[in-house]
């Protein structure tokens, strides 16, 4: 590949990205909304240049990182952290028995509880609760789930056969699970019906102790269990971790330079996939994707076979949009250093992305529905008609999703930067290394920060809605 | 700093590595060879190897400079560019 040929793919991608901007922003102002009608406020600003201005900020850090070019300087925001005493066994035990608990309670009430929605305990607490509140925990203070988990509690107290997990597989089968998880959250009402939900974590349940008791929790949990696989992820993110030497602290997000943290292309792909499947979730709610899918159907075609390939293409797109940024690198990094370790040390500035954008997605979401869980939750079989909800979140609070979806582009070009300074000897070829991966992450703001302010449609064909 | 595990390389069929004496490392050219040399295995070298290190280190000092003014230039073209259109447009 030479230096014409690249800027010729980068110019054509830059032209591409301005055509779709320009495209989708005819006179459309910009919603700083958040997830699913969650009080919509308006921005005066044309959509294009709110888009353009997170892809600048994006670039804009990317070139004050670039001011940043003493190794040491870096390495100490990294290295800084310590030691604190491990949490006795009783809590641990009294963790589990939470754990435990709470899914009792989920499936008892999504079956016995009341028919809709967010009347329905099991509802509120995986969707609000669980999904959008713990999950944010285990990236904001630390992951819990290997202890909260119940399903590995229950596998724990079962008798293992310990087959050997077959090493060849790696990490694969947890990026399959999560692809297919998220299709299930995708296609199927999962987040009205209670009843289907609670089917949903019984067999999620049975598969899971099932595959923990045949190959050992340590192997399961580690390598095919999505959901766990996700918040170690998460949690290497996190302030705080749990070690054999007991929690040991660092700045957010600065163990994401740590070279072990991700252990091949399997792991590479499942960060990308983590990065993904968010991304599907909201696009899909979007007009562009109700048009596309309503003139494509109108071929003929059926719908979830239209869904799933443009799932599983956007996840190919997503995926060789990072191999190219990789190939940049080695190259303006004039490096030899492979595509595939250079991916392993670069994947995990991507999970600062994802952490940004869970956040930003949930936040209005959890916030606005904080008083139905509460009362809800005090009478799960007998909630009231309507469970109250905060209607109107004051308007700074989708300036802040904003923020937050930013702050993870921030932080993300930040670790790649010391990833870089990690990795190649010459100072500003660490900085050049970084072309590839700062253009895809400004393409993937503008894309993000549209998914969030543009107004939330029923996503048509599935879930029983129609256009 | 040194003796640490260096990451897995894979050279084009057509181009020749530069390899590292101490690691077996394989490098572009001969710039960044002395960087890596200073940079992992600086205790293990010889007077020549550190001068060269040294040298080719300050060097890179005026390199970067050139760099960071072309960057500030950027930022600044970034702010004022955003500022003229914010000034036309969202009034």
């Amino acid at each position: 590949m030479d230096r014409r040929r690249l800027g010729l793919q980068a110019g054509v991608g830059l032209a591409g990205a301005l055509a779709a901007i320009t495209l989708l922003s005819e006179d459309v102002l910009a919603h700083a909304a958040g997830l699913r009608d969650a009080g919509a406020t308006t921005v005066d600003v044309p959509t294009w240049l709110f888009l353009a201005t997170g892809g600048g900020a994006v670039g804009a850090s990317f070139l004050l990182a670039s001011f940043v070019t003493d190794r040491v300087f870096i390495r100490s925001f990294h290295q800084w952290g310590g030691t604190l005493p491990s949490p006795g066994r009783i809590v641990s035990f009294i963790t589990r028995l939470t754990g435990i608990s709470l899914l009792l309670l989920t499936v008892y009430v999504g079956y016995a509880g009341p028919p809709t929605g967010f009347r329905n305990f099991a509802v509120v607490f995986v969707w609000v609760v669980w999904w959008g509140g713990y999950v944010a925990s285990t990236y904001l203070v630390g992951n819990t789930w290997p202890t909260l988990n119940p399903f590995r509690t229950i596998a724990d107290l079962l008798p293992t056969i310990d087959r050997v997990y077959p090493d060849r597989l790696g990490a694969w089968p947890s990026v399959a699970g999560l692809l297919a998880l998220i299709w299930i959250e995708v296609v199927t009402p999962l987040a009205d019906d209670p009843r289907l939900l609670a089917s949903m974590i019984l067999g999620y349940g049975a598969v899971t102790v099932a595959g923990a008791v045949v190959f050992g929790s340590e192997a399961w949990f580690g390598n095919v269990d999505p959901i766990s696989h996700a918040f170690s992820f998460f949690g290497r993110f996190a302030p705080f971790e749990r070690t054999a030497e007991g929690i040991s602290f660092r700045l957010p997000g600065m163990a994401l330079t740590d070279p072990d943290l991700v252990s091949g292309r399997d792991e590479v792909a499942f960060i990308v996939c983590l990065l993904y499947v968010t991304t599907f979730d909201g696009f899909v709610a979007t007009w562009l994707w109700e048009t596309f899918v309503v003139s494509v159907v109108g071929f003929g075609l059926p719908p979830l076979l239209v869904y799933f390939v443009a799932y599983i293409a956007g996840f190919g797109l997503f995926l060789g949009a990072f191999w190219w940024s990789l190939g940049l690198a080695r190259r303006y990094g004039e490096t030899y250093i492979s595509q595939e370790e250079l991916g392993r040390r670069f994947a995990p500035s991507l999970l600062a992305i994802a952490v940004g954008y869970h956040l930003a997605h949930n936040l209005a979401f959890v916030l606005g529905l904080l008083p139905a869980v509460a009362v809800v939750s005090a009478a799960p079989l007998s909630p009231p008609q309507q469970p109250p909800v905060l209607a109107g979140l004051p308007g700074w609070v989708s300036g802040l999703e904003m923020a937050l979806v930013l702050g993870g582009h921030v932080v993300a070009v930040w670790v790649a930067h010391a990833a870089a300074y990690e990795l190649l000897p010459g100072r500003l070829e660490a900085i050049k290394s970084q072309y590839g991966i700062t253009l895809v992450m400004v393409g993937y703001t503008m894309i993000s920060l549209w998914i969030v302010t543009t107004p939330i449609v029923e996503p048509p064909f599935i879930s029983g809605g129609g256009p | 700093m040194s003796d640490r595990p260096q990451p897995e390389t894979t050279v084009p069929a057509d181009e020749t590595p530069v390899v590292c004496p101490y690691c077996g490392f394989e490098l572009t050219d001969d710039k960044q060879r002395r960087l890596h040399l200073g940079l992992e295995h600086y205790a293990e070298l010889t007077d020549e190897e550190r001068e060269a290190f040294k040298e080719t280190y300050t060097q890179e000092e005026t390199e970067l400079n050139r760099f960071r003014i072309v960057a500030l230039g950027g930022l600044v073209a970034l702010y004022f560019g955003f500022l003229v259109v914010y000034a036309v447009l969202a009034v």
